[in-house]
């Protein structure tokens, strides 16, 4: 079943004021017609100006596209088309875009399907509706925010126990764009320090270095799509790496407990440059490693809903005894320090009150709306797929499933579990790719309903059941099969 | 008329409703007292052999009955294998998966960890309640009670059922009890129901733990008894036939039994009193045919003729090779040092040690006296069902005395002879219904003194007896909680501000081993770890707790003692991608690999005596020393500089305290590993985990190499050093 978030849109319009959305806005639009040629995108627009700012800070690339465009039509244009190259759109985790100097975000989405042909090359395309037509030879600027997962790679590779790590950044040296662009600057930041690989063939496009940042550029006339030649910049960088290759999320609602359970389960694998040789532990102590900062994750910090209780954490091989809990944040130390490709996978779980996430509608029509954070996990991470589900009490039926984030797939199942003596709790499955740590805060909502009839159902089963059990008992006790009387 | 009815019926239901009230405390507090562990630690499967036992309870689940009867399980044992459906015992697994299934059909989707984890003190409420009904069929409900209470909370029986001993004991006590229950009321009124049932909780037991040939030997050494006392009867005739065809038939279906009740040694008894039975019958016919004199001539020439018959087959099958001789095990039986001289891994295990008097105490505390009273009243009586009791009792005494594990079938008869010496007590000392008896006549002509003197006597049996009642339960809860209830994967500790905090080594190096290494990788380590790392890291391995193949075990063993490059050709024929080594000596663990490292070298010297001394293992004066004094042999064994690789570092980088034995281990000794690279220890440094290097790429053995790759780096820094400033030019 799948369900469409626009009727849920108007019936959560206040609940939205009041919670905090956070705005990301990378909605897809869908229509595919093949393999296209770029070609095909009207040259309307001109550069006049675009400054790309790479941040290297996370574990994850933020990209911050600074355009100023004129309109060389001769009619009015609203829509500008952003070019992402596939590798980049593969990883993507946020495409939003806002005009310069206002804080509001405006329209923007990427194609998904459509594949266009530019230079041999496939790409992308975004599209950005401006708020209101741009006038013939009128100008504007929008800003473009992007992030995704770069994978950089570490550089040389491996790295001695307290080795400062160093990691290598490829990306596009020049814009990949469809209209002309006159004056192109691309700056790095986020490290303290920088350094271009290959140094290309020339001094004046070398990057310069300066004050923790590195300005490639300025360049001058670029064709629309013109080159496609990478730059290779290596870069300081002495921070694990966290990458969460699957994440299964589970939130149980029970209206019985009053309560929302969740359980995380968690694949964990560390990016960072690996050991140049095995791991050494009376180097790792006598060096008080644990302490100091390096490509290894040592503990991990989540942060909860507030007033959350009754939390573990296990793993496959049982029990994890080493986390502590303050106040709302989960602090975790794995069993192992975990060093460049190092796995763990773990599972954490804990409870809240219902009540700080479920809404009932008021018109007394048994219908509630469960809004829920998308995430919790540890800061500075990237999750490659996450697979969250939410169970609702058995019989409860789902009216709406809105997610602000690309929903790869929306199902809803059944699955049982304990006294489910018929269908089993109603099970709404998300299926959601490429989340980084910033849409935390970011919220899911769930509109079901639940008659009261479902919810005395279940106690009355189980009492029928263990009344039938009992009389059976009873029953056949009162059974002779002797052969003689 | 009337009234005395209800009134009896009235009786009869408090009487009901006492018992029931009883059993149902009586399996909380069974439940409960074990249950220690889960509320210290987690929930958690314990030690070595339950963890393949949840291996495959786990592989059973998953893959149904038929598959597991047939697995072939490649992951231990490599290269070989172990055919694992054909070479365990399925009682356990098939037990547990069956309460799995049944309960998700409840609407109770419980993990199958959990279902292992409590499996044992489930059991042991069932336990109870045939001991009840054993003891009972022995003297009465009361004693039946006692008996009960005493094996709910003995720590003998606790030792082997705590949650998280998941092992086959769990439920063998259970069975055997009950198999014996039935037996003794078969025995009683020659009922084929009760002996059928005898008979397929008998196949139970067969399916679920090795000693069910304990059953095997106990019934036939019963009814030998009994018919030697004259006390034949039809009654026992069709009890003991019933039985024995019945459960021969029924334990034949097991894949690892298969014929071995026809063909092995340890169930002739069985075979012979089923003949001997026969021909009792057949004599009892003809004796009430014929005159007693005829009787007597045919009598005398049929068992002089049947026993030679009899005795000259069983040697010339065993001598054939139709009937397979007695193993290993069982001469350990008898001559304790058997295992010791001939086979050396038997004699490893801990628990095939003999038992420590104090152990005796410690597990049964007060019953252990009571025991031979109890016995002694049962002589007194001496009915069938007692001379069982009897039989049972003795023997055991006498293989609990030989092996520490055998303590735990002992455990049940001591309670149930204890309950039957205190039930006898309290009948005699706790009547006081004379002193509230109100009619004259009831009452004997005593003086008033001798009244008194009566009461005051009676009040101190009573009052001692309910201290020692009381003394018990404190003692047991005490031993349950401090000797019997740690996971021993998890080691309890403290944090220096003395707030609780574990130990949990071996999980972190199990666990880093599952997450970072290929998924085929073949790990080495003593035999002891097999089972963990199956279980915890599910990695293959060379060898596990299973010890079928001696052989095989001292290959390991064989490479721990021998010198690096040896080990290291050893392990690389054999497909080893990790070492794995339990080293104490930082927290002072003292169940690490060089304190068994005298079990590998016996073993390999077992079976390669030129190549592996014992002897060489000692200093010259005889002492077992790890620091400067220990022999070049010992120093030069891959166990040893596994265990210290690098451990001076901690200290001062030349010489290093092992914690554990005291000693003062020096880096000189230790020397270089070229073999070998580390790639993982725990935090504790318990456990040590090591790779085998990858053979170099420029045809160097890897000894070479390293001194290359040493004398490179010193030669570095030397020349740094050395260069002189200006360059002389000729």
């Amino acid at each position: 079943m799948y369900y469409k978030c626009s009727s849920l849109l108007k019936t959560v319009g206040e609940m939205l004021s009041a919670t905090r959305l956070a705005a990301i806005f990378l909605l897809f639009l869908n229509f595919v017609v093949g393999d296209l040629d770029a070609g095909i995108i009207p040259k309307l627009w001109e550069n006049l100006e675009l400054h790309r700012t790479i941040d290297v800070s996370r574990s994850y690339t933020q990209e911050l596209v600074d355009i100023r465009i004129k309109n060389i039509h001769d009619e009015p244009v609203r829509q500008y088309y952003f070019v992402l190259p596939e590798e980049v759109f593969d990883a993507i985790s946020l495409f939003s875009s806002t005009l310069k100097g206002v804080d509001a975000y405006i329209e923007s989405a990427i194609m998904p399907e459509q594949n266009f042909v530019a230079n041999g090359r496939t790409i992308k395309v975004g599209v950005i509706g401006l708020p209101s037509p741009i006038e013939p030879g009128h100008e504007t600027s929008i800003l473009l925010n992007l992030v995704y997962n770069s994978r950089y790679q570490p550089y040389p590779g491996h790295v001695d126990l307290g080795e400062e790590q160093k990691l290598l950044l490829r990306t596009n040296r020049f814009p990949i764009s469809a209209y002309n662009t006159q004056k192109y600057t691309l700056e790095f930041q986020g490290s303290s320090s920088f350094e271009e690989l290959q140094s290309f063939n020339g001094e004046e496009h070398a990057g310069m270095v300066a004050n923790g940042k590195m300005v490639v550029g300025p360049f001058d006339s670029i064709m629309p799509y013109e080159d496609f030649s990478p730059i290779e910049v290596v870069f300081e960088h002495n921070t694990p790496l966290p990458r969460v290759s699957h994440l299964k999320r589970d939130i149980w609602v029970s209206h019985w407990a009053s309560s929302l359970q969740f359980e995380e389960y968690y694949e964990l694998i560390n990016d960072a440059a690996s050991l140049k040789s095995g791991f050494s532990r009376a180097d790792y102590m006598k060096g008080q490693h644990a302490l100091k900062k390096g490509g290894h994750l040592t503990a991990l910090e989540m942060i909860l809903p507030d007033s959350s209780e009754a939390h573990y954490c296990t793993d496959l091989v049982g029990a994890v005894s080493t986390f502590k809990v303050l106040k709302d944040h989960f602090f975790l130390k794995p069993r192992y320090p975990l060093f460049g490709n190092w796995k763990y996978n773990f599972t954490v779980g804990w409870t809240n009150q219902l009540s700080q996430f479920l809404h009932s509608q008021e018109d007394g029509s048994d219908t509630y709306i469960l809004s829920f954070p998308i995430l919790n996990g540890p800061a500075d991470t990237v999750y490659d797929s996450v697979s969250l589900s939410i169970y609702l009490p058995e019989g409860a039926e789902v009216l709406d499933v809105w997610c602000p984030l690309p929903v790869q797939k929306t199902e809803v199942t059944t699955e049982k579990s304990y006294f489910d003596l018929n269908q089993g709790h109603t099970k709404v499955n998300i299926e959601l790719k490429n989340l980084i740590d910033r849409i935390a805060g970011s919220e899911a909502f769930v509109r079901y309903k639940v008659t009261s009839t479902t919810f005395y159902k279940k106690p009355f089963s189980i009492a029928v059941s263990v009344f039938t059990a009992l009389m059976a008992y009873f029953f056949l006790k009162h059974i002779s099969l002797m052969i003689d009387s | 008329m009337a009234t005395s009815c209800t009134q009896k019926h009235l009786i009869r239901w408090i009487q009901l409703l006492l018992k029931c009230t009883i059993f149902l405390s009586l399996t909380a507090a069974a439940v409960s007292s074990r249950l220690f562990s889960v509320i210290r630690f987690e929930s958690i499967i314990h030690e070595f052999d339950p963890w393949f036992n949840f291996r495959a309870t786990k592989y059973l689940v998953n893959n149904g009955f038929y598959k597991f009867l047939n697995w072939f399980d490649d992951r231990t044992w490599y290269p070989l294998g172990r055919v694992t459906g054909g070479t365990l015992y399925p009682g356990l697994m098939a037990t547990s998966a069956a309460v799995w299934h049944g309960l998700r059909k409840i609407g109770l989707p419980i993990d199958i960890r959990n279902v292992c984890v409590l499996f044992a003190p489930a059991f042991s409420g069932v336990t109870a309640w045939a001991t009840y009904h054993l003891t009972s069929e022995i003297k009465d409900s009361g004693a039946g009670l006692l008996a009960a209470a005493f094996i709910a909370i003995a720590p003998g029986y606790i030792s082997r059922s705590v949650a998280g001993s998941y092992d086959n004991e769990a439920i063998a006590i259970t069975l055997l009890m009950v198999t014996f229950m039935f037996w003794i009321k078969a025995m009683k009124t020659g009922s084929i129901m009760h002996s059928t049932f005898a008979a397929l909780f008998y196949f139970y037991m067969v399916s679920a733990w090795g000693g069910y040939v304990f059953i095997t030997n106990l019934i036939p050494l019963h009814v030998f008894i009994l018919i030697l006392m004259g006390r034949y009867s039809t009654r026992l005739y069709s009890a003991y036939s019933t039985w024995y065809a019945i459960g021969t038939l029924a334990s034949m279906q097991i894949p690892f039994v298969g014929f071995l009740p026809i063909r092995s040694n340890d169930h002739m008894a069985a075979l012979g009193v089923f003949g001997l039975m026969q021909v009792v019958a057949l004599g009892s016919y003809v004796k009430s045919q014929v005159s007693w004199q005829k009787f007597q001539t045919v009598m005398v020439v049929s068992l002089v003729f049947l026993l030679a018959l009899g005795i000259s087959a069983l040697f010339a099958l065993t001598y054939f090779g139709f009937i397979a001789p007695w193993t290993g095990r069982f001469y350990s039986l008898w001559d304790t040092n058997y295992a010791k001289i001939h086979i050396p891994i038997i004699a490893s295990v801990s628990e095939h040690q003999p038992t420590a008097w104090p152990a005796f105490f410690f597990d049964t505390q007060f019953l252990i006296w009571l025991f031979p009273a109890g016995v002694f009243l049962l002589f007194l009586d001496l009915k069938d069902e007692h001379v069982f009791v009897i039989a049972y009792s003795v023997l055991c005494s006498y293989f609990a005395g030989v092996m520490v594990r055998l303590m735990l079938t002992l455990t049940p008869i001591i309670c149930v002879c204890a309950a039957v010496a205190i039930s006898k007590l309290f009948d005699v000392y706790a009547d006081f219904s004379y002193f509230f008896s109100s009619s004259s006549a009831e009452k004997p002509n005593l003086s008033k003194r001798d009244r008194i003197m009566t009461l005051v006597t009676k009040l101190t049996v009573c009052g001692s007896f309910l201290a020692y009642l009381v003394l018990f339960v404190h003692h047991c809860t005490w031993v349950t909680s401090n000797a019997y209830s740690s996971p021993s994967v998890v080691l309890p500790s403290r944090n220096p501000d003395g707030s609780p905090a574990l130990i949990d080594d071996f999980r972190e190096a199990y666990y880093w081993l599952r997450m970072n290494t290929a998924e085929d990788a073949k790990v080495a380590s003593w035999w002891d770890y097999g089972y963990q790392i199956g279980g915890m890291a599910d990695r293959t391995t060379l060898v596990d707790n299973n010890t079928w193949n001696n052989t095989h075990i001292a290959i390991v063993g064989k490479a721990m003692s021998s010198p690096q490059e040896k080990a290291y050709d050893i392990l690389k024929a054999h497909d080893v991608d990790y070492v794995l080594v339990i080293f104490g000596g930082l927290i002072g663990f003292s169940g690490d690999d060089i304190n068994k490292f005298l079990w590998m070298v016996r073993i390999s010297e077992g079976i390669w005596p030129d190549e592996i001394k014992e002897r060489d293992y000692f200093t010259p004066s005889g002492e077992y020393r790890m620091d400067a004094q220990a022999s070049q042999t010992m120093k030069d064994s891959l166990l040893y500089k596994l265990s210290y690789h690098r451990f001076p570092t901690l200290f001062n980088g030349v010489e290093g305290i092992d914690r554990l034995r005291g000693q003062n281990i020096r880096q000189v000794d230790i020397g270089n590993l070229d073999y070998f690279e580390e790639v993982f220890t725990s935090e504790n440094w318990i456990v040590r985990l090591y790779k085998l290097k990858e053979l170099d790429a420029m045809g160097r053995d890897l000894h070479t190499k390293g001194e290359f790759d040493r004398g490179s780096s010193r030669g570095i820094k030397k020349r740094v050093a050395k260069k002189p400033l200006l360059d002389v030019r000729v």
